[in-house]
């Protein structure tokens, strides 16, 4: 550690810094922080790069943030682009722009306005996502509350696809999936599902009945 | 490992939870993440589980999780901040390592004066490396020394303990997940040894000892 606790730091304009243990790191222009660096509060306008282990309490992005290596957070908000490259894992994310995660993703709460590309499992208790921006990929959903909507006045609606989604209440529009399996399922407009598996309560707005090859309650 | 696997579909039938609350346990770190074993089916890819070790820590948690909060589960159930402190002398008293063990630890590391529960871990790997008569006072402290670097790198994942020796010299390896590994005629496995075995065997001598 280069740094000692309660150091902040500031970046305006463009700068490459090391990493450490700070209280405060602000980036206003484009950042870099070349190792492992642990924060209270995180604040970036603008671009920054973590070329290592990040773990920050609260976090608020304007902009684009990526972090090479594991992401530990409490609290998440972007407006704009965030990538982790391995694992994230926070308490809550609020965000409006694109996620990207390239190992897998664990949160309480989501809600995300626009789109998400995860390639392993996205883990949240409680997921709500309107698609928009691009369309969204993820491997695997896992968690208590699922909604998936894509709705918007102007903009055209955009699909998600994934291989298994699974919850206890699941709500889906404008998703392609391999399996959905839940105690309470509702799909909505625009589903392509293979195989549905639900416990209690299933219910189809789909007017297309092949959209939906297989429906079984278990 | 021949273990006996159970898919998702029929633990959570067997079990009567929910996939929410296998998540969120996932979540809590409550289930480690190496039970989580993905192979593939006819349906696609499909998660299994170890039946037994599964189903005991799903019927352990649904126990415990009206008197607990989850994060104190997590606490309970993960050995690695298990509280322990114990005194050294209780601990030499009690015979749950030999005084080698420790002789080797306090010269590598510098006396002891309370035994943390991950220090006592350490101290009973090392004790049943020498039970073994493979290894030495100096491979002990290679042992002790390679423990003490990447234990913490380990996590929940389940590892081994292997000790390699080709004429004389003398190899010491943590490896995660391992099925089974074999090694060139000349060389001979001094030690091995499953860290979750050890660490129940351990938690029971604990137990019997009074802490």
């Amino acid at each position: 550690m280069t740094m000692k606790k309660n150091k902040n730091l500031k970046v305006i304009g463009e700068g490459t810094y090391p990493g450490g243990d700070y209280e405060k790191i602000k980036v206003t222009g484009q950042g870099e922080i070349s190792e492992d660096v642990s924060s209270q509060e995180t604040k970036i306008i603008g671009e920054c790069r973590i070329k290592g282990m990040a773990s920050m309490d609260q976090v608020h992005v304007i902009g684009k943030l990526s972090i090479d290596e594991e992401t530990k957070s409490n609290r998440i908000k972007v407006i704009g682009e965030l990538t982790a490259r391995k694992s994230m894992k926070a308490d809550t994310l609020d965000m409006r722009g694109f996620l990207n995660g390239e190992g897998n993703v664990e949160l309480e709460k989501m809600n995300l306005k626009g789109g998400f590309n995860i390639t392993g499992l996205l883990n949240v208790g409680d997921l709500l996502v309107n698609l928009q921006v691009a369309p969204s990929k993820v491997g695997e959903i896992g968690g208590e509350k699922i909604v998936i909507k894509s709705r918007s006045f102007l903009k055209r609606s955009y699909t998600l696809e994934a291989e298994v989604i699974e919850g206890d209440n699941i709500y889906l529009e404008y998703t392609t999936a391999k399996i959905v399996r839940g105690n309470d399922i509702e799909i909505g407009p625009n589903c392509h599902i293979e195989k549905v598996e639900y416990r209690s309560t299933f219910t189809s707005k789909e007017k297309n009945s092949k959209n939906i090859l297989q429906i079984n309650q278990i | 490992m021949d273990e006996e696997l159970i898919s998702k579909k029929d633990l959570l039938e067997q079990t009567d939870i929910t996939y929410g609350q296998l998540y969120r346990w996932k979540r809590k770190k409550l289930i480690p993440d190496d039970w989580f074993i993905r192979k593939s089916t006819f349906t696609g890819q499909e998660t299994f589980f170890p039946r037994d070790k599964m189903v005991e820590r799903i019927n352990r948690i649904k126990e415990l999780k009206d008197t607990l909060s989850l994060d104190e589960l997590a606490n309970a159930l993960s050995p690695k901040k298990k509280d322990i402190n114990i005194s050294r002398k209780d601990f030499i008293e009690r015979n749950i390592v030999s005084r080698n063990a420790i002789a080797i630890f306090e010269e590598q590391f510098g006396d002891l004066d309370t035994i943390t529960f991950q220090t006592s871990l350490f101290l009973y790997l090392l004790d049943k490396s020498l039970e073994t008569g493979e290894i030495g006072w100096e491979e002990g402290m290679q042992v002790i020394q390679t423990l003490h670097d990447h234990f913490s790198k380990l996590e929940e994942k389940r590892a081994s303990l292997v000790v390699l020796r080709k004429m004389g010299v003398v190899t010491v390896l943590l490896v995660t997940n391992p099925d089974d590994f074999y090694v060139d005629e000349k060389t001979k496995v001094a030690v091995l040894l499953d860290i979750e075995t050890e660490l129940n065997k351990l938690l029971d001598s604990l137990v019997t000892g009074g802490f």
